[in-house]
């Protein structure tokens, strides 16, 4: 083990390219050198070995990446989220943090966990809610401030509130805290629905109540709905 | 205001109307009701606050959940996760995604589907090139440096030769209030997409790193937080 401290950079990196390659192809590989090789790119933190990771790594982040069960819902490069999950394992796992790796095994996992954290952060910052529609991306900055200065919890606090039933609760956290249609909430809690007609008729009755509650409409910095003309409504 | 086709549309058609599903003679009440387009505009802007408020508002953050899938976090936080997990079907599935993704021992890439156009990034600025005073220009240059801005973000460049005769791109990003968050940045320069190099920004906003003999390279300089900086084409051709 001494002996793989001493071996020059670059010959470091171009044997952890070689047993990467054995690895890739099923072959029984070293992981020494790579280790070493990791060890000085994060714990001694020396540029030049990261860029031998980044390149002798990328291509397999890649195949991670295509292979990620929810890339093909996004809309970005496989390059894309292979450098973000690059840079975040660099970040991560740099300086003082190296120490909690202590195998080839366990970094090249946690790699693997940077990849679908990169897919799954994506997936969320474009999640639309169900009932959004896709006017919300052009609501203007006025809006976007006001709905920074909401606090969520005093928000569901609210809501739960107003819908005492907990069904009621949870059919609301799936459409507003999770986005989720009345097909995947029926997916997902098929034992709490009869269908999606059941669900979809129980949103609208939801809806109703959110939209008529004075506080919650203050917590949304909205003013008072015009109650009168409602209350002339035939239906609903 | 009234309605002035009474009687007025009621909560549900609203819904409806929202959700995309309002039939003819509703879309044409709206079309021809201040009153009741009015309402429409106003559940349509509550609905967009209280989703955006809330999206995902008590759920673990991705990494979160990464690290307690590897078991990296402490047993509080992991009990914690593990209580959400039984009520959030969403969370559930980020889990099980990335326990199938630990587990796939495949090394084949599946057939490359067909990619859209990405769209903004979010977290990532742009920074466009702007053209230096001449007394910046280097001494027995006829080239100043490279200067890139982004808002309050101004990254200054320039080509050196290394001691061992190759080139070297020194840089030193400017970021003001916010120079602490830069600290420890990675910087990458791409070629062709292809990595050249890799540096850390000191806490100064300085690096160096070599330059590779092409003429055109990327740079980016990515944050711990995630906040990057990127300079599509840098022209470095002597």
């Amino acid at each position: 083990m001494a002996g793989v401290y001493e071996i020059p950079l670059a010959d470091l990196a171009q044997q952890c390219a070689e047993e990467t390659d054995k690895y890739r192809v099923r072959q029984q590989s070293e992981q020494l050198f790579c280790f070493e090789l990791m060890r000085r790119a994060l714990a001694e933190d020396v540029p030049e070995a990261f860029t031998y990771i980044y390149r002798i790594y990328e291509p397999q982040v890649l195949t991670w990446v295509y292979r990620h069960a929810r890339f093909i819902e996004t809309d970005e490069t496989a390059e894309y989220f292979a450098g973000s999950a690059l840079r975040s394992f660099y970040f991560r796992t740099h300086g003082p943090h190296f120490a909690a790796f202590p195998s080839l095994a366990h970094l090249l996992a946690y790699i693997k966990r940077c990849v679908h954290t990169a897919i799954a952060q994506y997936l969320r910052d474009h999640a639309q809610p169900a009932s959004i529609s896709l006017e919300i991306i052009g609501d203007s900055g006025q809006n976007a401030d006001l709905d920074a200065g909401l606090r969520a919890a005093e928000v569901w606090a609210r809501i739960v509130e107003v819908l005492p039933d907990q069904r009621d609760q949870l059919l609301a956290r799936c459409a507003l805290v999770l986005g989720m249609r009345p097909q995947q909430t029926y997916h997902d809690y098929p034992d709490q629905w009869s269908g999606e007609r059941e669900i979809s008729v129980a949103l609208y009755r939801i809806r109703r109540t959110l939209r008529r509650d004075p506080q919650l409409r203050q917590l949304a910095g909205l003013g008072d709905s015009d109650d009168g003309l409602i209350e002339q409504s035939h239906v609903g | 205001m009234n309605c002035t086709h009474p009687p007025p549309l009621s909560d549900d058609h609203l819904s409806a109307a929202l959700d995309g599903l309002a039939s003819v003679e509703i879309q044409t009440h709206l079309a021809t009701c201040l009153a009741c387009a009015a309402r429409l505009a106003d559940a349509r802007k509550l609905e967009q606050r209280l989703a955006h408020t809330l999206q995902r508002w008590d759920c673990p953050t991705t990494d979160q959940l990464g690290d307690y899938t590897l078991d990296l976090i402490s047993p509080s936080e992991a009990r914690t996760i593990a209580s959400h997990l039984t009520h959030c079907s969403a969370c559930e599935r980020e889990l099980q995604d990335l326990q199938a993704l630990l587990a796939d021992r495949s090394s084949a890439a599946p057939p490359l589907p067909v990619r859209r156009s990405p769209g903004k990034r979010l977290y990532e600025l742009v920074a466009q090139l702007i053209t230096p005073a001449p007394e910046l220009a280097l001494r027995g240059d006829d080239r100043g440096p490279l200067i890139a801005v982004a808002g309050e973000l101004m990254v200054i460049c320039e080509l050196r030769q290394g001691q061992s005769g190759t080139r070297e791109l020194v840089g030193q990003l400017s970021a003001g209030a916010e120079q602490p968050r830069w600290d420890g940045a990675l910087v990458e320069l791409r070629s062709s997409h292809a990595l050249v190099a890799t540096a850390i920004l000191d806490q100064d906003g300085g690096f160096s790193c070599p330059a590779g003999p092409l003429p055109v390279i990327s740079l980016r300089i990515t944050a711990a937080d995630g906040r990057a900086l990127l300079v599509p084409e840098l022209d470095l051709s002597d």
